[in-house]
């Protein structure tokens, strides 16, 4: 490594510099903070600023300064361009207005000397480059960027330097030293405070900003700073919002490398300009890379160490499958994490001491255990705090392993280590009494079989949780860093192991469990263990963070270069021959069959019909725009692309075809390629220009069709685990007219273990899916579907279909779907019904006796909320029992989807057998997603892990539901993982940006519920005496009214008045839907905001009625003691109190923040017929009403006005918008 | 002031030549995705997805060598490079800089650009691992010409992306070995050429493979072959191609 006087002679003012205050460090204090300050140098930039040529490319301009390679440094090119400046120039007025205005007004000292600072740099309008490689940008003229008149491009030397940017307004310049780390940097410059530092935010000179996690407890890998970087490192106590640091490094982003140093030097007063610290010693031993924590799965396939799990979890949209085996069990896993805060998943257990059943029956097969699991994180770690989690284990199933524990976990450098309670199965050592038996003596035993929650299984046994003794567990996890792929583990295990499911399981002779851990690549880890003291476990993890898959698609064809300008052919395109080619050619590009091609005005029209497919529609709308720009006529200056499926309409893009190939034939700056790239999906059918003479139209009838392997197994059954059947599927899908098309699918099945396959279960229900097994086994070839089916629109939103046939493996019929859905909508309805036969066992043509009719009317919602979407379908099922089916789903922007289901009927938990109901997991994958070759299909593993008979669905095929997902207003936002934007500052994590370092979402809203009530107590406080005494004179005046009222309803109790009365007090129920509608996302961001204002409200006057009730205890009128019946303070029953009505406080606090911000004092009415519900049933008299209704009005109000109120740094309201920028927004005073 | 280049390809925009599959970019990563695509594709029993599985099985299973077999334009200069075992042909689009020390520009289809300067690599781009501001400080010693013999030290510094890492300095060593039996050389005798290793002594290639250079015995400074790791999972090979006239008699 170079000695500090070594800096690169390239590094021209900045080493004068150094070299100049040299001379002075012998003399220097020798303590932080106190070094030598840089003097300040004239504003000459040391960059090498030629003239660009408006017009050129930068390659052109690069290869004009003989710059083929980039020069030296290349990182060092900027690029500023004009267009950009306005923007940039808000960025540095929001910037200023946080400094001067709210870490100011917090206090914070060096505010001040930021703001300055920040006032003196210029707005550059800099975008970063992905390249300065002049003949690769000559071969990727897509980025290139086009110089325009009033752009700079400079050059520079490597400044030599590094800056460290402080929380307190210093800036500490040092030598750069080669892939030397950043908290290296930081360190030197802090000294001792430097482990206050959790973040850090790298400026690099390429114009990127990364943030660098530091410490101890939240390291991970990070590039080093470049020359010229700058690191901004605010330590924890200071408190700087996450937010303004954004903002801050995203500004400094903008500076070309080093100078933003330099002109700190002119505008900090000297006690504050740019130093280098006087202690500081360079060290020729370059500091380890900081690493991630390796948190791999426990035997369980939870997260954690060994039988013990951790408040760790994988990353968001991770799977794991974890194979273990400690004797007796050996146990498959499998686990995801569809949210940050939850890991949840099913295993089956081989429980080798135990057979499944009788010989006769299952022969000498182990028992076999189907579990299912869930662990929710509660909050997220912090340097202070620790990452804590609530978990479950055999939450729904044979409760042979049931437990409950809660875990915290804390990182330290190669360290982890956990310390948590354990009830259940996890805590059989039973050492505690279970501290919450101090609550309720409840507590202190665990119930089981029926007291706990059912016999049948599947259920969940609430009344065990968290119930009986407990145990202590957990361990420590060490990864050195001199061994960087292995882990060891250590724990206490909370089970002594003498009371196991099933005897001959020898107990523990030791609590110490032992393992170690090898990665054995990004995606597997083999561990060997030491358990009990006496035994010897064995796993197996396969993981991958599905979210993230994604592939280049090598295997496609090339789609045509785009040209600058329409090709000179292009205008050869008018033969339909040559049309129909551009039809197969978009096709082969996309996937997509094309309709009809339509040319009119300067608009062509291109009508995709089906199918659609899955996802990743922009890349394909790109290929498609490049085959139409490179055959259309140079004329069609728009194209409308329409999307249908079977003549459905779906939705419609339209491009401006120089607009798009701007974008493609250059590297714009990022407002411009804003403009260029303005699409936004419409409703089918507006105004397509004039395109109505048609060149192109398919016929009306298609065949498609394709064989493909296919593989059905059958898990965990008494004739042996795993039961399958391989062979062949053939399919078809034929048009046969406008929106009439067949489906059908032929399975032969080759390669199978169905002469093991014996059992049928038991049912007390109608036979209508136990029977199974006679239709796998009893054919080789079977039909498995073959039906026809009818679509039409009957309107813009509504949707129907007839269809007949083979529906599914199992049933044959007929039946029609109606659906509404709207274009773009959060919401859709539908109602199908079918009249269906059951089939024959060999899947041909016949049918069995038993009939039935089947439908649901379905509720799909997508909420909004974390890309999840919600089904309720109520219905008859095919045993002939009533119920609900619910799905919830999260889709990934990669078009992984991770979902669970549960139908609950009418049909009783005994009567539905083993499991008490169906339920299940499912994950679909888009093919795109894993492939390297574009396909419009997905792959789904659904785990059902019963075939009952109760709550037994239809299997359809297709639905409208499916057929209209082009109406989703994500179908164009899914694509593939890992994209590289190199927009300035998208480094950043946006989500993160929103949060307030509590677990998003669940905690974050109590977080924000919480910091609500406390200015709310505050607001109160601060109330003049006036309206308190006007309130008690409200109050006190209606409960002159109390006695009439009550000797009122107590006449009016007939059935009409008892039914007013009756939905008079569910009004504050409908009102707290509609608010919650409202914060999903159905309208716009101030309904939203209105809306979880408003649902906050109803929480905190909830609390505060409460209080009131457990002060006042008042006896309500049907209690029949008269109207001043009181009892003291926290009395028996104060909880029940009449005063004050909780009813009509949370229905004025639902109502008021809508009804003052949309002016609308009507909803008041409705608040205000909930008192009358609670006065005709006699809970309360006028005057509780009155307090409720006034304090919910009051609380209300209140809380608005905190939203209305908010200040900068301090509840500033975020929104994201589509085009992925955040804008924070506030109403200055 | 103006490259002192020399435009090869015929025109610009650059038309490389079209060769399916001549592109590297992530082809390690298909590779290492695809059986585990296919197989989740099989279990999943998806029929209509069969094209592209099928595809998918052909590419990893049935993987020829794109290099094989083409009719090659005579205008134009090739080199067959390999990337992780990977062939493709690259087409010489410039050479930049003075006559004395010019530097090679070659394209593959996929727009990658790969530099070599007297044979030896001096930077990528558009790679998924690029080396950007190569220099020799002190120069780059001559050949060694004897069977044993051994260069000075002299020093490389290169800049790598992605990961920001900037001026890595490494000293590195020339010794003459004897022809290797392992190379990716193709379609040539190794014993033909003499083979040169370097070494790096100090920095951060130190636990890289040597780089290794197949050089013509009749222009001792010729270089045919060369290959070299650019990282543990990024190892290049490049190739004088066709192999007919690529070696000076």
């Amino acid at each position: 490594m170079k000695p500090a006087l070594a800096v690169p002679q390239q590094s021209r003012v900045l080493t004068r510099q150094i070299l100049l205050i040299l001379p002075w460090l012998a003399l220097a204090p020798d303590s932080w903070g106190n070094g030598q300050t840089v003097p300040p140098t004239p504003p000459s930039a040391p960059m090498n600023a030629t003239a660009v040529r408006p017009g050129e490319r930068l390659s052109d301009w690069l290869l004009r300064q003989g710059l083929p390679a980039g020069g030296s440094f290349p990182a060092g090119l900027v690029w500023q361009s004009a267009n950009e400046k306005p923007d940039q120039a808000d960025w540095k007025r929001e910037l200023l207005l946080w400094l001067r205005g709210g870490l100011s007004g917090r206090g914070d000292q060096a505010a001040p000397a930021f703001a300055d600072w920040i006032q003196h740099l210029p707005v550059t309008g800099r975008v970063p480059l992905p390249s300065a490689d002049a003949r690769l940008l000559q071969a990727r003229i897509q980025e290139d960027p086009v110089l325009a008149a009033g752009d700079e491009i400079s050059t520079m030397a490597a400044p030599g330097t590094v800056a460290v940017l402080r929380d307190d307004a210093r800036i500490c310049l040092l030598p750069f030293v080669a892939g030397q780390q950043a908290g290296a940097y930081v360190a030197a410059c802090y000294g001792q405070n430097a482990d206050q530092v959790d973040v850090a935010w790298v400026v690099q000179a390429d114009g990127h900003v990364q943030r660098a996690r530091l410490a101890e407890w939240n390291a991970s890998p990070q590039d080093p700073p470049t020359p010229g970087a700058v690191i901004w490192s605010p330590r924890r106590e200071v408190g700087w919002p996450l937010l303004l640091s954004e903002r801050l490094a995203r500004f400094l982003a903008t500076q070309a490398p080093g100078s933003a140093v330099l002109v700190a030097g002119l505008a900090m007063a000297p006690a504050e300009a740019p130093y280098v610290p006087a202690a500081f010693k360079l060290s020729s031993q370059l500091s380890l890379a900081p690493r991630d924590f390796h948190f791999s799965g426990n035997d369980w396939g939870t997260t954690g160490l060994l039988q013990t799990p951790t408040a760790r979890m994988m990353p968001e949209g991770s799977y794991r499958v974890t194979l273990s085996h400690v004797y007796p069990y050996g146990r498959a896993n499998i686990m995801l994490q569809p949210f940050e805060w939850l890991e949840a998943g099913f295993r089956y257990t081989n429980i080798q001491n135990e057979l499944y059943g009788p010989t006769a029956l299952s022969g000498t097969q182990a028992y076999k255990d189907k579990s299912v699991d869930a662990k929710l994180k509660l909050s997220r770690e912090s340097a202070t705090s620790p990452e804590v989690a609530l978990g479950f284990v055999d939450l729904a199933g044979t409760g042979l392993f049931s437990s409950e524990y809660l875990v915290a976990s804390k990182r330290k450098g190669d360290w982890d280590a956990s310390l948590g309670l354990a009830w259940g199965y996890l805590g059989n050592r039973a050492e505690l009494r279970n501290p919450l038996a101090a609550a309720s003596s409840a507590f202190a035993t665990r119930p089981t079989g029926a007291s706990a929650g059912g016999t049948t299984g599947g259920q969940l046994a609430t009344g065990a949780f968290f119930h009986g003794p407990a145990s202590i567990i957990g361990g420590l996890q060490y990864q050195p860093a001199w061994l960087p792929n292995w882990q060891f583990k250590a724990e206490l295990d909370g089970n002594n192991y003498h009371g196991e499911p099933f005897p001959g399981v020898k107990p523990a002779t030791s609590p110490l469990n032992l393992g170690v851990v090898y990665n054995a690549s990004n995606n597997a880890d083999l561990s060997v263990g030491f358990e009990r003291g006496n035994q010897l476990m064995v796993s197996l993890q396969l993981y991958d963070q599905l979210s993230q898959a994604h592939i280049p698609k090598v295997l496609d064809t090339p789609p045509p270069e785009v040209l600058p300008e329409s090709p000179a052919d292009a205008a050869a395109a008018a033969s339909r021959e040559a049309w129909a080619q551009i039809a197969q050619l978009l096709l082969e590009q996309t996937g997509w069959p094309v309709k009809s091609i339509a040319l009119g005005g300067n608009t062509l029209q291109v009508v995709f019909d089906p199918p659609i497919g899955a996802l990743y529609a922009r890349e394909r709308v790109d290929r498609a725009l490049a085959v139409l720009h490179r055959y259309a006529p140079a004329g069609a200056l728009r194209f409308v692309l329409t999307f249908t499926e079977y003549g459905l309409p779906q939705t419609e893009l339209v491009v401006r075809r120089a607009d798009w190939v701007t974008d493609h034939i250059s590297r714009l700056p990022p407002s411009a390629h804003r403009a260029a790239t303005d699409v936004h999906p419409r409703p089918v059918g507006g105004d397509v220009g004039g395109a109505d003479t048609a060149v192109y139209s398919r016929p009306s009838y298609s065949l498609n069709g394709g064989i493909a392997p296919m593989f059905h197994p059958n898990i965990g059954g008494p004739d042996g685990f795993l039961i399958y059947a391989a062979g062949v599927s053939a399919s078809f899908d034929a048009q046969l007219g406008e929106g009439t098309f067949a489906l059908g699918n032929v399975d032969g099945r080759i390669l199978d273990n169905y002469s093991l396959f014996k059992f049928d279960a038991p049912s007390l229900l109608p036979h209508v899916r136990t029977n199974f097994r006679q239709f796998l086994t009893t054919s080789r070839v079977t039909l498995t579907n073959l039906q026809v089916n009818h679509v039409e629109a009957l309107s813009d939103d509504s949707f129907a279909m007839a269809y007949g046939g083979v529906l599914e493996f199992m049933y044959a019929g007929v039946g029609g779907e109606y659906l509404y859905r709207p274009w773009n909508s959060h919401f859709a309805l539908g109602v199908d019904v079918n009249r269906v036969q059951q089939r024959g066992y060999d899947q041909r043509f016949d049918l069995q006796s038993y009939k039935t009719t089947v439908g649901n009317l379905t509720l799909y919602w997508d909420t909004g909320w974390e890309h999840v979407k919600s089904t309720v379908s109520y219905g008859r099922y095919l045993a002939g029992d009533v119920g609900a089916t619910f799905t919830f789903n999260r889709t990934f922007d990669n078009g992984a989807t991770m979902g669970i289901f549960f139908t609950k009927t009418n049909v009783s938990a005994a009567q539905y057998g083993e499991g008490s109901f169906d339920k299940g997991i499912f994950l679909n994958l888009p093919f795109d997603a894993v492939l390297p070759k574009s396909s419009s299909n997905l792959m789904s593993f659904v785990w059902d892990p019963l075939v009952r008979d109760g709550g037994a669905r239809l299997n359809r095929g297709v639905s409208l539901y499916s057929l209209t997902d082009g109406r989703d207003e994500r179908f164009f936002d899914y694509h593939a993982a890992g994209r590289n934007r190199w927009d300035l500052g998208d480094d950043a994590d946006l989500d993160a940006l929103a949060s307030s370092g509590q677990v998003h979402p669940i905690t974050s809203l109590a977080a924000d519920v919480g910091h609500t009530g406390v200015r709310l107590a505050g607001q109160f406080w601060n109330q003049p005496a006036s309206t308190w005494l006007t309130a008690a004179g409200l109050i006190g005046g209606s409960a002159l009214l109390d006695k009439p009222l009550a000797s009122f309803a107590a006449k009016h109790q007939t059935a009409i008045y008892n039914r007013l009365g009756s939905d008079a007090t569910a009004m504050p129920y409908f009102l707290a839907v509609g608010a919650g509608l409202a914060a999903t996302g159905t309208g716009d961001s101030l309904l939203d905001q209105t809306g979880w204002t408003a649902l906050k409200s109803a929480l905190l006057d909830y609390g505060l009625n409460l209080g009131a009730k457990l002060a006042v205890d008042r006896a309500r009128p049907v209690a029949g003691t008269g109207t001043y019946q009181f009892g003291g303070p926290l009395g028996k029953g104060a909880a029940n109190s009449s005063f004050m009505s909780e009813h009509v406080g949370v229905a004025f606090a639902l109502v008021t923040p809508f009804a003052q911000i949309y002016n609308a004092p009507a909803l008041y009415a409705l608040a205000g017929a909930t008192a009358f519900g609670r006065i005709q049933q006699q809970q309360h008299f006028l005057s509780d009403t009155v307090a409720g209704g006034l304090f919910g009005y009051m609380v209300g109000g209140l809380t608005l006005s905190q939203q209305r109120d908010a200040r900068p740094g301090e509840g500033v309201r975020l929104s994201i918008g589509t085009d992925r920028t955040i804008r924070a927004y506030w109403e200055l005073p | 002031m103006p490259v002192a280049a020399r435009s090869v390809s015929p025109s610009l925009p650059l038309k490389v030549q079209a060769l399916p599959g001549s592109g590297f970019l992530l082809q390690k990563r298909f590779q290492r995705v695809a059986p585990l695509a296919v197989v989740l594709s099989l279990l999943a029993a998806c029929s209509t997805g069969a094209s592209a599985v099928r595809t998918t099985l052909s590419g990893v299973v049935f993987e020829n060598d794109p290099t094989a077999n083409v009719a090659l334009n005579s205008k134009l200069f090739y080199e067959r490079v390999t990337l992780g075992g990977h062939p493709a042909l690259l087409v010489l689009g410039f050479e930049d800089g003075p006559a004395a020390g010019k530097t090679e520009v070659w394209y593959s289809h996929e727009r990658e650009v790969l530099r070599l300067q007297g044979g030896r690599l001096i930077g990528t781009a558009g790679m998924t691992l690029n080396w950007t501001a190569v220099s020799f400080p002190d120069g780059v010693p001559a050949w060694p010409t004897g069977d044993t013999e051994t260069s000075a030290v002299f020093r490389r510094r290169h800049s790598a992306e992605p990961g920001h890492l900037t001026d890595l300095d490494e000293t590195l060593q020339l010794t003459s070995i004897a022809p290797p039996s392992n190379s990716g050389l193709k379609d040539l005798d190794p014993a033909k050429l003499r083979w040169v290793e370097e070494r790096v002594l100090t920095g951060v290639g130190r636990a890289l493979p040597p780089a290794r250079y197949g050089l013509s015995r009749a222009l001792p400074s010729r270089v045919v072959y060369g290959e070299q790791c650019l990282a543990g999972a990024f190892c290049l090979t490049w190739q004088r191609w066709p192999v007919t006239g690529a070696v000076p008699e």
